[in-house]
């Protein structure tokens, strides 16, 4: 078949789904739009839960840091998980904007890349957790005084300070270059691949590999 | 005077071939089909009133209809059904009409779907509005590429297509 009769066939298929359009109309007239959520409008309450979570554990943070101002390690402590916090605050209600911007009208590739990067959002959460892993010993700072009212900075011996000193500034270039990497364009690397589909599931992964696939249809 | 449900009727009859061509091409299966029909009408209806008389109405539907066909080829769950039909009411007609305007009895329609049918979702809208006879500059408006962009593209797909024709098509 030449394209010729590639254009052919298409208006003859055309022209046979246009005669039968007409039956149609008397049924349509009866249509009546639920009010039932969307899958986005339900995407979007997701992220509300989200971006509420994030705004609680800010909240505790600052309570925690706050009834501890006289101890400097606590308050450096709840200060460093705050910035990650408030950072995966500002990511939910940035998706509650998108979703609310989006607008079928709008053309494919935009309104397209727009639902992928909500679809995508944690990837965003699993970059974001890579930064925060030089700063774990926060959690346990944070963690002990908590659950078992012992203040570790104080408790620990020089030694173990010295060994967490070392392994979270040997964490920071692997931070670094793990928050680098982890992007769409990347997808094609098995190993990215393989983490964001066990940490995010293979629905973030198809969604990550249809943005690289929109970055690459607009080139 | 005309209401707006009149006003979206008639729109939506003059352009429903557009909404199952979009529908067949994005769908195998008949009932994921229908889904998807009911799925773009109702999109159509809730962008209704913010259509912009300014754009050529085309324009918008084929916007619309893409964009919820790409989404909706995209979902893993395509059985959530978000709309209600009165009681009078009745889907299947229209999706009878569309199944039997389905051209398996033409052995060029059938293949011309099949090669569509292979191509990746974006290219897939491309080759959908340049086969419909929209111009180079409307297909980039709707797509939101460059015309430049465009032509390259649908070069390389009519490529792609020649070729799977001379090695797939009976001689």
């Amino acid at each position: 078949m030449e394209m010729e009769e590639l254009l052919n066939a298409w208006k003859t298929y055309d022209a046979k789904l246009d005669h039968s359009l007409s039956l149609n109309r008397a049924m349509l007239r009866e249509m009546k739009v639920d009010k039932t959520r969307s899958r986005m409008q339900r995407t979007l309450v997701a992220r509300g839960v989200e971006a509420g979570i994030f705004s609680l554990l800010t909240i505790a943070l600052c309570v925690f840091a706050v009834n501890r101002l006289p101890y400097p390690e606590f308050v450096l402590a709840a200060g460093v998980l705050l910035v990650f916090y408030i950072l995966g605050f500002a990511g939910s209600i940035k998706q509650i904007v998108m979703i609310s911007q989006i607008d079928y009208a709008g053309s494919v590739v935009d309104i397209q890349r727009k639902i992928e990067q909500i679809t995508a959002h944690h990837l965003q959460l699993i970059r974001l957790s890579m930064l925060s892993l030089p700063f774990y010993t926060a959690y346990i700072v944070i963690g002990f005084e908590l659950f078992f009212g012992v203040n570790i900075f104080k408790q620990g011996n020089h030694d173990w300070w010295v060994g967490q000193l070392i392994f979270s500034a040997f964490m920071i270039p692997l931070a670094l270059w793990l928050y680098r990497k982890i992007r769409p364009d990347n997808i094609h690397l098995k190993w990215v691949k393989n983490l964001t589909t066990s940490l995010g599931g293979s629905s973030l992964t198809k969604a990550v590999q249809f943005l690289h696939d929109i970055e690459k249809f607009e080139k | 005077m005309k209401t707006t449900d009149d006003s979206f009727l008639d729109i939506l009859e003059a352009h429903m071939g557009v909404i199952y061509k979009v529908s067949n091409a994005y769908c195998k299966d008949v009932e994921d089909r229908k889904d998807l029909i009911q799925e773009i009408t109702l999109q159509l209806w809730r962008s209704f009133h913010q259509y912009d008389a300014q754009y050529k109405l085309s324009t918008w539907i084929y916007k619309i209809s893409l964009n919820t066909a790409i989404s909706f080829y995209r979902k893993e769950h395509r059985r959530s059904s978000t709309m209600v039909w009165n009681d009078k009411a009745d889907i299947r007609p229209v999706i009878a009409v569309a199944a039997e305007s389905q051209p398996e009895q033409d052995e060029n329609i059938r293949l011309l779907h099949q090669f569509v049918a292979q191509l990746p979702a974006l290219d897939r809208a491309l080759m959908i509005l340049y086969l419909d006879d929209n111009s180079y500059a409307e297909i980039a408006e709707i797509l939101g590429i460059t015309k430049t962009n465009v032509a390259t593209k649908i070069s390389r797909i009519k490529q792609q297509l020649k070729t799977k024709f001379i090695t797939q098509t009976p001689k």
